[in-house]
């Protein structure tokens, strides 16, 4: 139980990944905000001009890519067996996804259910991703 | 894979957290080795042989 607290609360992490994980979180919120802002413009017709579209587009492209290239510099700033942890997690939300994703598929087209969105893959994945390495972590720690 | 660690560590009066910043990797990756819980990269296994002055294979052991 207690390397399950300490799985969960990151517990012994080094200061330089502890920091490089706070950049990264920082810009994946930025993006999930930016994506959460541009559907509710777009819902509301809020970029009708051509110019705000692309404005909007861009910039949520951009906080993306900063996300990804934060993700990256985490990613190699870790000591092997952490790194482990997190493309072990990373697998781990890929198979999640699929499965749920093709089982969702499967109620749609049987008509049980009306449609399967794209939010649904972001859901599995971060669920996924989150439930990996809470596991991994709690295996090897 | 068994291996040597954890008594070498004590034989030079080192402490996980010494171990981990001579080897620059986290206190909890030395937890797992000692523990066979995780085995080492090729370039981290000569590292800790290169510390501790051995052969890799002096120090781990491939367990059937």
């Amino acid at each position: 139980m207690r390397n399950l607290w300490d799985a969960i609360l990151v517990k012994g992490l080094p200061k330089k990944d502890l920091k490089n994980a706070s950049i990264f979180n920082f810009w994946a919120l930025s993006w999930a905000v930016s994506l959460c802002a541009s559907l509710l413009a777009s819902t509301y017709g809020l970029l009708t001009p051509n110019w705000v579209f692309f404005a909007v587009l861009i910039a949520h492209m951009t906080i993306g890519i900063f996300m990804i290239l934060a993700f990256k510099r985490f990613l190699s700033a870790l000591d092997e067996m952490e790194r482990k942890v997190q493309f072990d997690a990373m697998a781990f939300s890929v198979g999640v996804t699929m499965l749920i994703y093709s089982s969702l598929s499967v109620l749609k087209f049987s008509g049980r259910i009306e449609d399967v969105t794209s939010e649904v893959l972001i859901f599995s994945l971060s669920l996924g991703y989150a439930a990996g390495l809470i596991i991994g972590r709690a295996r090897l720690r | 894979m068994k291996n040597k660690l954890k008594d070498l560590r004590a034989l030079q009066g080192m402490t996980q957290a010494d171990l981990a910043t001579a080897l620059d990797v986290s206190r909890q990756t030395i937890n797992a080795l000692e523990n066979g819980r995780f085995d080492p990269s090729l370039p981290l296994a000569f590292k800790i042989g290169r510390l501790f002055k051995m052969p890799v294979e002096a120090i781990f052991e491939d367990a059937p």
